[in-house]
């Protein structure tokens, strides 16, 4: 599998923590700061800095940029993301005397062929 | 079959590729013809001559070497050509094989010169664990021939056209330190079977050793010109060959001397010119500084370089565009434009009262959001296609004319748009579309409908699809719908808007009125190429958008006449921000490779004992930027001149203080930091992470070199983990 990549504007701009994002053969979440791996690097705007930290009234407030391997490979470095969603709602119907008709669900255990996992927007 | 217009394009130049001094060299011609007329063909024909006119000129080694430069933007595109080139250079060197005297001993063959991703840059040898190498993939296929790629992006031999196979490709002369890749036919009455390989060189290490005498190449391979010593060889910076290859300045011993130097490239040939704007023209325009020096040669106290001719089916101010990335002052656009518009000669715009003509529909609906027009637009035009394609007897009618809108082709400005209507097409018009007669109005006699099944999935043609998959989608997408391996939707970006050229296609759906009419135009010309079975494009626009409104309000107007709204491009390789970017690796490589001596990865460190030699690079680049524009004030143009002297100066004196300082401490300097030895690099990548520990001031800041001509930015990866601890599956 290879390795997914986001630039870094786009980190802080379209897909922030909380972001869905949608790949080739599944989606996943982007997790919190906190799950975020490696070494931040701190972003050199000390002007932009005091503003926000007399503005935020946060003293300590840093400005860091997502993590990045300093080289090809370093490996668990980057930043997290949960994938989101695992179950899906199949593409057919079943017929059971207690619940009627429904489509039923289908989670990270099952084989592939039989449900295509896909989630609607 | 030639078309006219290809006979009098070849007939046109060969004034220019035969007599090297004649001042129609230095001519640009423009091929400017609507997309799917057969340009392809018009410049190979002029590629065969000018290959074939080289060796019977000289039939020794000495007229080997590079000698048609062919170049792309994107890989798509690059494939496609590949296998239509290939095929000529196939037929050339069958020529050759029948009469070696006249044509020499050095066979015609053709390079691959693209990025890591399309084709592999390395052979790699026995453990170095390198998954990218040419060898490591060769045994992956060998091994796997059904699921793994293969090593080179072609699938076919371009000769015979069998489908490649698992005993295809050979590394050689080891399995465990192969220097080349060879590749036969599996056809066994194919001309290029056993003993007789193809004549393809895709992989970068043979490349540089073999110079195959045609080359197609992306333009982002300029960026390789200040790091390494070999791409100098395609220029002509050999003075050594034995029997496998040639050996330049920064290769180690081998091979005997050469008994004169081989000549720089005589063609080059820019495809889709209007591409090379903006940014990436910005820089090409910067490099070509380098490819315009390096291809330079004297006849007789004439200055003589190679012949460029372009191409492009959309332009606008084409002779500024050539002269800030080309240096060429005169422009000939071919075919002329004559008295009347719709009549060339060579082209005629057929009226649409006796030829089908693409047709183009736009659709906007009010208070209704852009996915729900896309979900219905999608069913009603799979369904209407069924319906009609059933009535002229379905798969059992070979020539079936709905078979061109049986495969719907979605086009989307962005990979994020892209990805949500995969969603709805892999689900909501899957489903609905098995139902969908059931939906028809009360009292609707004759239902324009029928239900469907459609594959669970759509294929990508995407960026984010690697090269082999690309390939793949497209030969299925050219299958008629009877065939298995069929597609019912594709789903694309404009990674397709140039050189998709599959006659099949008839149907498009537009997702947004795309950002330039340039690509709009290149876009939609992708369907309806077939002038028996007319396109549709059907253009969703979101009238909750002033832009899009707009469009829709004036869409006739728009469509009739939007040839005019193609928008002028802008290059500008001498801003200053362009040259902050990029002037340091075009020092750096004019220096490393116009200098013989300096050309070794290690020689870096000489620059003080060769400066002297270097007097033409400061004019070069003066030059250059002094006659990149004519919208300059003499005033203007001294000044800019007088800048561009004090960089050079600036540069040419850092280096060699920072060559004095590693010398100081008996460190040595070499260009990048992975070619040789490990010695202190002078070049670095902007993203380095080592120059961002160094001081400010420091002089290295100043030699920084990208690896591409695109915009670069640090990419994070993404961890991907999932709550019960698992890793997501995935291809």
């Amino acid at each position: 599998m290879s390795i997914i990549k986001i630039r870094q504007s786009q980190i802080v701009s379209t897909y922030g923590p909380g972001a869905l994002v949608d790949l080739p053969d599944y989606a996943v979440l982007v997790a919190g700061l906190e799950h975020w791996a490696g070494d931040a690097q701190l972003v050199p705007e000390p002007r932009l800095l005091a503003n926000l930290r007399r503005r935020l009234g946060y003293p300590f407030l840093e400005l860091r940029s997502p993590p990045v391997p300093e080289r090809d490979d370093e490996f668990g470095i980057g930043i997290v993301a949960w994938q989101f969603p695992e179950w899906f709602v199949a593409q057919f119907e079943v017929i059971s005397k207690e619940y009627g008709r429904s489509r039923p669900l289908a989670g990270p255990s099952q084989k592939r062929d039989r449900f295509r996992r896909r989630f609607a927007t | 079959m030639w078309r006219p217009f290809q006979l009098a394009f070849v007939l046109m130049n060969l004034r220019g590729i035969a007599k090297p001094t004649d001042p129609e060299r230095e001519v640009l011609d423009l091929l400017f013809f609507p997309t799917g007329g057969g340009k392809t063909e018009a410049y190979l024909g002029l590629a065969a001559f000018t290959l074939a006119l080289r060796r019977l000129r000289d039939p020794s080694v000495t007229s080997s070497g590079v000698s048609v430069l062919m170049r792309y933007t994107l890989r798509l595109l690059t494939l496609d050509q590949l296998g239509r080139a290939a095929t000529l250079i196939c037929a050339l060197e069958l020529e050759r094989q029948r009469d070696v005297g006249r044509l020499g001993k050095w066979p015609f063959e053709i390079g691959l010169w693209v990025g890591r991703k399309a084709t592999p840059n390395r052979m790699g040898k026995k453990g170095d664990n390198d998954r990218n190498s040419a060898r490591a993939r060769t045994i992956a296929f060998q091994n796997d021939s059904k699921y793994k790629p293969a090593p080179v992006p072609i699938e076919n031999c371009p000769w015979c056209g069998t489908k490649f196979e698992a005993t295809s490709f050979r590394l050689g002369p080891t399995t465990d330190h192969p220097t080349d890749l060879r590749i036969t036919c599996a056809n066994e009455d194919c001309a290029f079977t056993r003993d007789n390989p193809l004549p393809i060189v895709a992989v970068d290490e043979p490349l540089y050793h073999r110079l195959p005498c045609f080359i197609i190449a992306t333009v982002d391979k300029l960026a390789s010109l200040p790091w390494l010593s070999t791409p100098g060889k395609l220029f002509g910076k050999v003075d050594r060959f034995d029997s496998g290859g040639f050996y330049g300045p920064g290769d180690g011993a081998g091979g005997t001397k050469l008994p004169r130097p081989l000549l720089p490239p005589d063609l080059i040939i820019q495809d889709e010119l209007h591409l090379i704007s903006g940014p990436l023209g910005t820089m090409v325009g910067l490099y070509e500084t380098v490819v315009e020096a390096l291809c330079r040669r004297e006849i007789n106290g004439t200055t003589v370089l190679p012949k460029i001719v372009a191409s492009t089916a959309t332009v606008r101010r084409a002779e500024a565009q050539v002269r800030a990335l080309f240096n060429r002052s005169q422009v000939d656009v071919f075919p002329p434009p004559g008295p009347d518009r719709r009549d060339s000669f060579f082209a005629h715009t057929v009226p649409a009262s006796q030829k089908h003509p693409r047709v183009y529909v736009g659709v906007a609906a009010q208070g209704r959001s852009l996915k729900v027009v896309l979900l219905h637009a999608y069913l009603a035009m799979l369904s209407a296609a069924k319906k009609h394609y059933d009535a002229a007897g379905g798969a059992a009618n070979a020539t079936n004319p709905a078979d061109p809108y049986m495969t719907l082709l979605g086009y989307f400005n962005a990979l994020r748009e892209l990805g949500g209507s995969r969603r709805i097409v892999e689900d909501e018009v899957r489903s609905r579309l098995q139902g969908y007669v059931r939906h028809r109005r009360v009292a609707e006699a004759d239902c324009p409908f029928v239900d469907r099944t459609i594959q669970f999935d759509a294929i990508e043609l995407t960026s984010r699809e690697p090269t082999n998959r690309v390939a793949q989608a497209k030969r299925r997408l050219a299958l008629p719908f009877a065939e298995d391996g069929r597609v019912d939707v594709a789903l694309a970006t404009n990674m397709i808007s140039v050189g998709l050229d599959i006659t099949r296609l008839g149907l498009m759906v537009v997702l947004g009125q795309p950002k330039t009419s340039a690509e709009y135009i290149q876009a939609t010309s992708r369907v309806g190429r077939d002038e028996e079975r007319p396109g549709l494009v059907i253009t969703l626009l979101n009238v909750h958008k002033p832009r899009d409104r707009s469009h829709y309000e004036r869409f006739e107007a728009y469509h009739e006449t939007f040839y005019r709204a193609v928008e002028a491009t802008s290059v500008t390789p001498f801003a200053p921000r362009a040259v902050d970017r990029g002037l340091a690796a075009v020092v750096v490589s004019l220096a490393r490779h116009g200098e013989p001596a300096l050309t070794p990865a290690a020689r870096a460190a000489d620059l003080a004992q060769y400066r002297s030699r270097l007097g033409w690079l400061k004019t070069t680049v003066r030059a250059r930027a002094e006659n990149h524009t004519k919208d300059l004030e003499p005033a203007e143009r001294q000044e800019l001149g007088g800048k561009m002297d004090s960089r050079v100066d600036d540069l040419l004196d850092a280096w060699e203080q920072i060559a004095t300082e590693k010398a100081a401490v008996q460190a040595g300097l070499q260009y990048g930091p992975f070619e040789a030895r490990p010695r202190p690099p002078l070049l670095h990548d902007p993203l380095d992470p080592d120059l961002k520990k160094e001081p400010p001031h420091s002089k290295l800041r100043k030699f920084k070199a990208q690896w591409s001509l695109r915009d670069v930015e640090a990419e994070v990866p993404v961890i991907v983990r999932r709550l019960d601890g698992g890793t997501p599956e995935g291809t």
